[in-house]
């Protein structure tokens, strides 16, 4: 241990606990995690009632919200943007000061960003309760919601921002004091999260201030909707990239912690960091292969650079999966496959993370289904899309967070877990809800049902082909509605009922390899490497969308 | 003690032989898209001209429907707003809904603009699937080669109607 004296005002030094939290966590970390929780229990309860709503036997009203696209538009702002940029914002934190052994730069601004993402989360609530934000978390122009709407989220992701500089600074910080060394890799990740996020946020950071927000308040009367489409999928891959790094944060570091081995390879899993930093950006196209302001030409070179940042997630699933050989053979695996059945199955963090893992295989194939420019003709705004993604997003993603929650909770309340059955019982539900629900919404979609539409009501069009898997979606979101309520019985319990300490410690790694090359740290040279490709991929993209010639023409159309 | 650290990347004898299968599976893949549309002629939608959307339907889409254009290539003008197709005065109407009757082994170009807001174009098992913005023309051919009916529905949320938004395409022998 190095006798290092912090920088004034840098943040402490500090030997964090394995087993409760320090002060400059609980209040901190738990508030970000708390605002994430209620935010994703309210906008998951909305997703079932969707399922139900468009299933043919079914066709119930939506409760609450009786206007079908108000609840689509709360379910996909509450759990795709808010939960998750909280959730990231809380877990980062927290993984950044245990990594790093130092408390954050400064506490105060901490809390000044997250004040801000509150204030954006109750401006942008408000109006999507009252109505005035149907709009869908993609709030295409011309459709116009409420100004609250706009400003809400834009400081929900300037808030994420603050958050962003204030984990480079404690890096910036400890590199200073531990030259030579390379960072853990879980701040590697979280760095490389973060520089992607708020690069790739200034594009609809662009689009509000200058096309959505001046049109929502009249100051201008037309505006340019393929601009703010292309706009807006500047931002829209990197996001999905921006909620799955924290994912591979946890099983590229926690995964091979909780099971006492070593990573199989730190160097290709920073290589993954990296690519998936890099690539995420100029591939956004894909989202754009219908659209008629796009030419061929980008859609196949995006189609290219899609394709390459498989590449990562293949790295990381030889990685992971060599691994999770090491601790199976470990915990007394023999044989070829015998590492499979000695996995902690019944444990419900690895259970959490396991079945993330597998049901992100289904995401990331159909994934690249999807960005196949022309099997993308037969798929483009079908059910196969939501399907996708509650694969990728709704499963992947949320049982490795919520793996995470069930050791990061009772740390942060100094509670143990309220129950590991009902944990476990919880996951394994998620996992089965979330692959008939994925398995139905892909079949309907190659039978032609349309994603984002109220089936329920359509009058003119219903093909008697999408019965039964939307039928079967329907019983996904039963499966889904049952395993949220597990989750919020053990919230609740872990909140204010469970007797006991915690019993799992944080699964976090102070130190970095001895083997790992620095080479990967020099973040200037991949952001310049960034910038030019975003020239080279976005910019003929934008420059060709643009209706320069006769301005921009369309009207805005209010959506309540 | 200070142990000398060699920093160096090393590669598992496996995992080199799974990145290279793995990279030659994502060329293969991107392979089979360039064929797709170079030999299969699979093509997304053009980026076609701009196009005034607040003077649809007076400067320019001023005759809707299906225009038949010899050796069996056909074209189709139609316009969308909230919310519904407008495939001119003469479309037919069938139970509460608009039919298209497109004989079998037509080449058809669709044409479509939207006057409003994002509609979409989707036509039920055939490769036509069109993202409407306003502003642009979206264009797309597709050879209709098997007899049926086939759904067209707006694919893009476009407010309270979305759901109303369709009509059917009839394709039938010697229509």
């Amino acid at each position: 241990m190095q006798a290092v004296q912090p920088l004034p005002g840098s943040g402490s030094v500090i030997e964090f606990p394995a087993l409760s939290a320090a002060k400059s966590e609980r209040w901190l970390v738990g508030a970000h995690i708390i605002v994430a929780m209620v935010a994703v229990v309210v906008g998951s309860l909305l997703g079932p009632f969707q399922a139900f709503r468009r299933a043919p036997t079914l066709q119930w009203e939506i409760p609450i919200f009786s206007y079908y696209y108000q609840a689509l538009s709360l379910h996909g702002v509450l759990n795709a943007l808010v939960f998750t940029t909280f959730f990231i914002v809380g877990i980062s934190y927290f993984v950044t000061q245990r990594s790093l052994q130092r408390t954050l730069p400064s506490p105060t601004v901490a809390w000044v960003s997250f004040a801000m993402m509150l204030v954006g989360l109750l401006m942008a609530g408000w109006a999507l309760i009252s109505g005035e934000a149907n709009v869908l978390y993609t709030f295409y122009a011309p459709m116009i919601a409420h100004p609250l709407f706009y400003l809400g989220l834009t400081l929900v992701v300037v808030g994420s921002w603050i958050a962003g500089a204030l984990i480079f600074t404690s890096y910036y910080q400890w590199k200073r004091e531990n030259p030579g060394e390379a960072v853990p890799l879980a701040v590697f990740g979280t760095t490389a999260n973060f520089i992607m996020w708020i690069m790739c946020t200034l594009g609809v950071a662009i689009e509000i201030l200058f096309f959505l927000l001046p049109l929502s308040l009249g100051w201008v009367a037309t505006t340019d909707p393929q601009v703010t489409r292309i706009l807006f999928w500047f931002m829209g891959h990197p996001l999905v990239y921006f909620w799955l790094l924290p994912a591979y944060v946890a099983w590229y570091t926690m995964m091979p912690k909780h099971n006492g081995v070593t990573l199989f390879s730190d160097n290709f899993a920073r290589i993954a960091f990296l690519m998936l930093m890099i690539f995420s950006i100029p591939i956004g196209v894909h989202h754009l292969f219908a659209d008629p302001g796009v030419s061929e030409f980008a859609k196949i070179a995006h189609t290219f650079l899609t394709f390459v940042v498989a590449t990562p997630s293949l790295l990381t699933a030889f990685n992971i999966a060599a691994t999770l050989e090491k601790a199976g053979r470990k915990n007394g695996a023999t044989g070829t496959l015998g590492w499979i059945t000695r996995q902690k199955w019944n444990d419900p963090v690895m259970a959490g993370l396991l079945c993330g893992m597998l049901i992100f295989v289904v995401g990331g194939i159909t994934g690249m289904m999807n960005a196949s420019f022309n099997i993308n003709i037969a798929l483009h705004n079908t059910s196969w899309v939501p399907g996708h993604f509650h694969t990728t997003l709704g499963g992947g993603v949320f049982l490795s967070y919520i793996a995470m929650l069930y050791w990061l909770m009772p740390i942060l309340r100094g509670r143990k877990l309220f129950s590991k059955e009902i944990a476990l019982a919880q996951i394994y539900t998620w996992f089965i809800g979330i692959a008939v629900f994925g398995l139905a919404m892909g079949r309907a979609g190659m039978e032609g049902a349309p994603r984002r539409t109220d089936l329920g009501a359509a009058g003119v069009y219903v093909s008697s082909a999408w019965g039964l898997p939307l039928n079967l979606a329907a019983i996904g979101g039963f499966i889904l509605l049952a395993s949220l309520v597990l989750l919020i019985i053990n919230l609740v319990g872990t909140m204010w009922f469970s007797k006991g300490e915690p019993t799992e410690p944080a699964p976090i790694e102070t130190t970095g390899p001895k083997d790992t090359l620095l080479v990967f740290e020099r973040w200037w040279l991949w952001i310049i490497i960034i910038i030019v490709l975003c020239v080279i991929m976005w910019g003929p993209v934008l420059i060709q969308g643009l209706n320069y010639s006769s301005g921009f023409w369309s009207t805005a159309f209010q959506m309540r | 003690m200070q142990e000398q650290v060699q920093r160096r990347l090393e590669i598992d004898k496996y995992e080199r032989t799974y990145l290279i299968l793995a990279l030659v599976m994502i060329g293969v893949f991107f392979a089979a898209v360039v064929a797709g549309a170079l030999i299969l002629n699979v093509h997304t939608p053009d980026s076609g001209e701009f196009v005034n959307p607040l003077t649809l339907g007076q400067e320019s889409f001023t005759e809707l429907g299906l225009f038949d254009r010899g050796n069996n290539n056909y074209d189709v003008y139609a316009l969308a707003q909230m919310w519904q197709f407008n495939l001119g005065p003469n479309t037919e109407i069938v139970a509460n809904h608009q039919v298209l009757r497109i004989p079998l082994g037509a080449r058809v170009t669709f044409h479509v603009a939207s006057r409003d807001i994002n509609h979409g174009f989707f036509i039920q098992y055939n490769n036509i699937n069109l993202q409407l913005v306003p502003g642009h023309i979206a264009r797309q051919s597709v050879l209709f080669d098997r007899p049926g009916n086939f759904w067209v529905v707006c694919h893009e949320y476009c407010g309270r109607g979305h759901q109303q938004m369709g009509f059917m395409i009839s394709v039938e022998e010697g229509a």
